[in-house]
């Protein structure tokens, strides 16, 4: 089963979701924080467009270390059925055809680690790409509007 | 059976025409019989007429026929009797009401005011005496009326002048991919006139002799000049495209922005009616005159204001206008005038409402501000009128000031000014005893355009609506005195009470020390409050942006925007801020969180609503996996509410992982399955669950006892 899916790096790791979801990639540009709202997930609001969207980190979430910022940082906008959030990623590969089949699936973890929010991971040009398990994944960015 | 599309023009048609014969009729009834205003009318009932016909509504075409041969029978008669226009009223309003009916809903509707209808219709032909059934349509909820989807009317013209500027900018935008080429290749040059050098330089010094040399160079100094000229018509090329940009997109944004824009008179329509029959019920005589109509006025302003209108409109009819006979005691007109204006002024919408009444009664005031210990008898007498007059926007007064069916109806001034206050306004009452009473609004002519003070607070720009400001000062640190931790400010008599804003938004401590402070002054009636931010940078307009729903009612910011630079920022709600400065401390009761882990949505949607309406917060989570990933997000949960089988991780294995691990031992679980066997519940229990629930069995009442068991 081939699925696109859009590649990108936190950090040092490579992530993977599928095309469909990421709606755009934009330069970086300032997050600036929400009253009362920002946390260590849920970061503020960025503009994309001349609307403000929500930023969230994923590198937070996931529990990687962030690299240093350079300017070939980018902002990857996600949306599903409405509900849109942006975040920064280190690197964009671009997109590439995943054969899902080949995901060697992880046994759940009890502690905080990134495996828990993965589908597997999948091996890509020598790369091992971290498949994002989306529905896990935009769960845990809604909680984070209510911490 | 009805095409809709065709029922909706009718409606339409029904409404616009409704709307003239309502205006036309009550100049008729005050002026008396005009020609032009019963051709106007005669017209508007013929299309009614037609456009029901088209549809074949017989029992409106026939009424609309009636209203018609009224209108030209007038035109020759002339008199027009007591009561006619009352009855021709009620059918304009009767025919309103149709016009919000849905068309499933239209056949019984019209069946069942089928006897009023022809008792209308007989009553305008002059064959049945007025005074029975008038009222009986009055106010009648509207049967299965949808909600109307928020629309936005737009004139073709309009929109035509906006696409015709989005497509200027469209092929605008397209001239600087060549111009980007152009560039490109200038970098080639460039880049080969270095090669050129660089070859040059290592030849120079070993075989060129001096006059190769030379003429290198001066090959290379042409290739230059070349770019430089090359460059220098680039550069004027983008000059003159960045001034036309710029020139065209603050058109687009004009254009867009005023089509926002509606006239005054859009929602100024139902007035004169609302004054003629209120007046009418008290039994006094007034007229309501409306000036500045074509006022330009954000849409979302004129919806905003009908409320706050309405309320003022009815209070000057109620208190303001007295009786015909005391009026003519007075010697003023018998009828009273209520002078509703619009205009612009200073860049603001100035709305000022006027009756020729009799002013407010000061004397009553100031027995009520005595009598509800809200001034002592001393000060009551001492404060100068204006200010008196500023009591009455207070909640506690202003509903007890005027108890009566007409404006008392549980809303007072307070209600007006809060909406004035909430767009960022400001409102002021003055008077004159047994001369009138005027009020007068000063509103921000968009919404959508705010006029801030653009701050800094922790480091961030934030707006702070210039309504909401009564001044800024910067002051030495010196002169803030802090007491108990409570910090304040001398400012003359007064001790105002400061605040820090990055303490009040939940926000970090600014690292930055700044030689002045910078004080942001709010007040209400009685004191002053400051607000201390990092620095002031300017006055800005800025273009109001919703915020993301997601992000529910933020405390303290009304809404966000951005700068000319792209830089987001959050406007500040001053009212709410002064709130929270008067209150000081809100309270702050900690609510109990619960974590709610099901992969069936309708089982979690359940549980969270029947915990969250008893005072519960609730996060959810998909499946086993996603529960754990909450607690390892968060951590912090009282309660773990999850279901047994699920994807990723099943509840067993989830609750045994909880269980395991030293930092969320503590936290009890409730386990909801759909298999209620025994042998299912004491691996639930053996795993680590509290109590076990079975979910065919579930009831609110259940899991309630449940929750309250297991925070034990």
């Amino acid at each position: 089963m081939n699925v696109s899916s859009f590649v990108f790096r936190l950090g040092s790791r490579w992530f993977s979701c599928s095309t469909s979801l990421v709606k755009e990639v934009v330069g970086q540009k300032p997050v600036i924080q929400i009253p009362h709202k920002t946390n260590a997930i849920l970061r503020g609001v960025v503009n994309i467009n001349g609307e403000l969207q929500l930023c969230v980190s994923l590198h937070q979430l996931l529990g990687i270390k962030q690299l240093m910022w350079n300017q070939y940082n980018r902002i990857v906008v996600i949306a599903k059925k409405g509900e849109i959030w942006a975040f920064a990623a280190e690197e964009i590969q671009g997109t590439l055809a995943c054969d899902y089949n080949q995901i060697h699936p992880f046994s759940f973890e009890s502690s905080h680690s990134i495996s828990n929010y993965l589908l597997g991971t999948i091996l890509f040009e020598e790369k091992e790409v971290n498949v994002l398990d989306e529905e896990l994944l935009l769960s845990s960015l809604r909680r984070s509007l209510t911490v | 059976m009805i095409d809709p599309s065709m029922y909706h023009l009718l409606c339409n048609e029904i409404e616009t025409q409704c709307k003239i014969l309502a205006e036309n009729l009550i100049k008729l009834e005050r002026e008396g019989s005009d020609k032009q205003l019963l051709e106007s009318s005669m017209r508007a009932a013929h299309s009614i007429k037609g456009a029901s016909k088209i549809v074949n509504l017989d029992p409106i075409v026939h009424l609309a026929h009636t209203m018609e041969d009224w209108m030209v029978k007038k035109q020759t008669q002339k008199e027009i009797q007591i009561g006619e226009i009352e009855v021709l009223l009620q059918a304009v309003d009767f025919l309103s009401q149709l016009a919000r009916v849905s068309l499933q809903d239209l056949n019984d509707w019209i069946q069942q005011h089928l006897p009023f209808l022809q008792r209308l219709i007989d009553q305008i032909n002059g064959n049945l005496s007025r005074d029975t059934s008038i009222k009986e349509l009055a106010v009648e909820g509207v049967i299965g009326s949808t909600a109307i989807e928020s629309v936005l009317r737009m004139t073709p013209q309009k929109l035509n002048q906006i696409m015709g500027l989005v497509t200027e900018s469209l092929v605008e935008s397209r001239w600087l991919y060549p111009f980007t080429e152009h560039l490109e290749k200038m970098k080639r040059e460039i880049q080969n006139t270095i090669k050129s050098f660089d070859q040059l330089k290592i030849s120079a010094k070993s075989t060129l002799s001096p006059k190769t040399s030379e003429h290198h160079l001066s090959d290379i100094q042409k290739d230059l000049y070349d770019i430089g000229a090359n460059l220098e018509q680039r550069l004027y090329e983008l000059r003159e495209f960045t001034h036309h940009y710029s020139h065209l997109s603050d058109r687009l944004y004009n254009e867009v922005v005023e089509s926002r824009f509606r006239p005054f008179a859009d929602g100024t329509e139902s007035f004169p009616r609302m004054v003629r029959d209120l007046a009418k019920q008290l039994g006094k005589k007034a007229h309501l005159q409306i000036e500045g109509e074509s006022t330009l006025v954000d849409r979302e302003v004129i919806e905003k204001l009908e409320a706050p209108l309405t309320h003022l409109l009815r209070n000057a009819i109620d208190h303001g206008i007295e009786f015909p006979e005391e009026r003519k005691k007075q010697g003023k007109a018998e009828e009273g005038t209520i002078t509703l204006r619009a205009d612009h002024h200073g860049g603001m919408l100035s709305i000022t409402l006027s009756d020729d009444g009799k002013g407010v009664d000061l004397d009553r005031l100031r027995k009520i501000l005595i009598q509800k210990k809200i001034v002592d008898p001393e000060m009551a007498y001492q404060l100068p009128d204006s200010e008196l007059a500023e009591f009455l926007f207070i909640p506690a007064l202003s509903t007890s000031m005027q108890v009566s069916e007409i404006s008392g109806r549980g809303v007072g001034l307070d209600v007006v000014r809060h909406f004035v206050q909430e767009v960022g306004g400001k409102i002021r009452i003055m008077f004159e005893p047994g001369r009138g009473t005027t009020f007068h609004l000063l509103l921000p002519v968009a919404l959508s355009l705010i006029h801030a003070l653009v701050v800094t607070i922790s480091k961030e720009l934030y707006a702070f609506p210039l309504g909401g400001i009564s001044r800024t000062e910067m002051i030495d640190p010196d002169k803030i005195v802090s007491v108990n931790g409570a910090i304040t400010f001398h400012c003359g008599e007064e001790e105002v009470p400061l605040v820090f804003a990055w303490e009040l938004l939940g926000l970090a401590r600014p690292v930055e020390k700044n030689e002045k402070i910078c004080i942001i002054f709010l007040e209400d009636q009685t004191k002053q409050y400051g607000l201390i931010v990092d620095r002031f940078i300017s006055e800005k307009t800025v273009s109001v942006l919703k915020i993301d729903p997601r992000l529910g009612n933020i405390e303290h910011v009304s809404s966000s925007a951005i700068m000319e630079d792209g830089l987001p920022l959050f406007i500040l709600n001053p009212e709410n801020i002064l709130t929270s400065m008067i209150e000081h401390k809100e309270k702050n009761i900690k609510k109990k969180k619960v974590l709610v882990v099901d992969d069936s949505s309708s089982m979690r949607e359940l549980v969270s609503e029947v915990l969250e309406k008893n005072g519960y917060e609730i996060d959810t989570a998909v499946n086993g996996l996603d529960g754990w990933n909450a607690l390892q997000e968060y951590g912090h949960y009282d309660l773990v509410i999850s279901d047994v089988n699920m994807p990723r991780l099943d509840g067993i294995r989830f609750v045994t992982a909880i269980k395991n691990d030293s930092l969320f031992q503590h936290i009890p679980v409730i386990m909801i399955s759909y298999s209620e066997s025994e042998e299912d519940r004491s691996k639930g229990l053996q795993a680590g669950a509290k109590i076990y629930l079975g979910k065919s069995t579930l009831t609110p009442e259940i899991l309630l006892t449940a929750v309250v068991e297991a925070l034990l």
